[in-house]
């Protein structure tokens, strides 16, 4: 019987296991990084921009993965990410299990960046789209706040990451 | 007590005003016209009911604004303020969620007797709970 993978997935036709550490590149304006808060993070780290229209992009922090998340831009490290994107980014992270206990789905998206995932149901079209309706705009919102309470910092703006905790393909 | 909180808050209001078209690099709206007045309007009748500063204050992708409380023990209010809306979600400290979402009350409105609804009092006395 199949059961959920217990160790980091190394490619994307793994499915997202619980225990997976999802990551969003977030503008520093959006998340007050520096003050501890409870919870740490504010809801607009997990409110979909426009270009969320299939859901809320995040990456996966596996080994492969991770590296392409922060070299999406070409770059090949956070060092080499130009500064004044390093100083406005940080990147927040969130158990995968976090997502599903709210009633989200968390799906494999590799078409664009090995390791994407997308939160469907946290999509532009219902946040303020087409779509979009109060019921639809607060549950979103609903949703960001509680995915925000059980997030964390993973990567301070200006700061670089640390190193994967898996050994590097 | 919470004069320099609010004019803190007040600050972060009037810059979401030099948000340029795609501030977030993904095609972002700039907040929308009139809306930072509106949350300075909001904050002038909290803080003349003694309500604290709120903790965050910062825009979203179609132009609207968020303001957030971050209360001891876990207790988080989030006002979303549209053109013509408000809407409030309280998470409790146990996690539970409670939206709401109403016409913007006239006396936070930009126009006098503009948008004046029956939800107005639900919704001062959510926020001040």
């Amino acid at each position: 019987m199949p059961t959920e993978p217990t160790e980091p997935a190394l490619d994307d036709t793994v499915p997202v296991g619980g225990n997976e550490v999802l990551m969003r590149r977030v503008l520093k304006r959006l998340v007050d990084f520096d003050r501890g808060k409870t919870p740490p993070l504010q809801a607009g780290a997990f409110l979909p921009n426009k270009r969320d229209n299939d859901g809320l992009s995040l990456n996966r922090q596996v080994t492969d993965h991770y590296k392409h998340f922060l070299t999406a831009d070409g770059l090949k490290n956070w060092h080499e990410v130009p500064e004044n994107i390093r100083v406005t980014c940080g990147v927040v992270a969130v158990l995968a299990e976090v997502a599903r206990d709210i009633g989200l789905t968390v799906n494999p998206d590799p078409s664009t960046t090995p390791g994407h995932v997308l939160i469907q149901e946290i999509n532009w079209n219902q946040y303020a789209g087409d779509a979009t309706t109060d019921a639809s705009r607060l549950k979103i919102e609903e949703w960001a706040l509680q995915l925000a309470k059980r997030a964390n910092v993973l990567i301070q703006p200006g700061k670089p990451p640390d190193p994967p905790t898996s050994t590097a393909a | 007590m919470f004069s320099r909180q609010w004019e803190s808050a007040r600050d972060e209001a009037r810059d979401l005003d030099k948000y340029a078209p795609n501030w977030d690099g993904a095609d972002a709206d700039p907040v929308a016209l009139g809306l930072v007045q509106v949350a300075l309007k909001l904050f002038r009748r909290l803080e003349t009911d003694g309500f604290p500063a709120p903790d965050l204050v910062y825009p979203a992708a179609d132009g609207s604004v968020y303001v957030e409380w971050h209360h001891a023990g876990g207790f988080v209010q989030m006002v979303n303020l549209r053109p013509g809306r408000i809407s409030l979600v309280l998470m409790r400290p146990d996690g539970t969620i409670d939206p709401q979402s109403s016409e913007t009350p006239a006396d936070v409105s930009l126009e006098e007797g503009d948008a004046a609804c029956a939800d107005g009092d639900s919704f001062e006395f959510a926020l001040a709970a």
